[in-house]
């Protein structure tokens, strides 16, 4: 790859992570306040302390810390792992997503969320993350299907 | 051993963003 194409590549992902965060903290500080809407239907503002769903309950200090390090090995894992179809839109999508939850709980302690189902109550970058996920699994079968193509 | 270690390496990659999306996604249950 020449430099200018990586460069813009380059460009591209961090272009498509920013996005994430922008889009994301514009709507939960837009939905904090349609809370005093007299009915906002779909949209109900709640703060979540914890990590997802409250599978793990800390001091916010250490649940930044836990999302750190976690973000640091995969990050490792994933460039290290250099799989040659992977997307181009799953780490920006993972690491906007994030790194917009991780600047909600860093400024105001816990996450902000909003979008409402009959179970569970979530927000933008969560949604960010769960399609660079999937996006993850789908390179990983479309490598694992080409590998298994290539050894006889 | 080479098996062991590949199974341990594909339950890792797959196991790996599960821990990743409780520690970066933070939806809540509704009351």
């Amino acid at each position: 790859m020449s430099m200018t194409s990586t460069l813009e590549s380059n460009t591209r992902r961090v272009t498509l992570a920013v996005a994430v965060v922008a889009v994301d903290l514009g709507t939960k500080i837009t939905a904090t306040r349609l809370d005093h809407a007299p009915d906002a239907g779909l949209i109900t503002p709640l703060r979540n302390p914890d990590y997802s769903l409250g599978i793990i309950h800390a001091e916010s200090l250490w649940l930044i810390a836990g999302t750190i390090a976690v973000l640091a090995v995969a990050a490792w894992a994933y460039r290290r792992a250099a799989n040659p179809t992977a997307s181009w839109w799953v780490g920006p999508l993972v690491l906007g997503g994030a790194g917009a939850n991780l600047i909600d709980r860093a400024v105001f302690g816990s996450v902000h969320d909003f979008i409402t189902t009959p179970w569970v109550v979530f927000n933008l970058a969560d949604v960010a993350v769960a399609i660079g996920l999937i996006g993850f699994y789908h390179d990983l079968h479309t490598r694992q299907r080409q590998e298994g193509r290539c050894t006889p | 051993m080479n098996n062991l270690r590949n199974t341990l390496r594909k339950a890792a990659i797959i196991a790996a963003p599960v821990v990743l999306a409780i520690a970066t996604t933070a939806p809540r249950v509704r009351i």
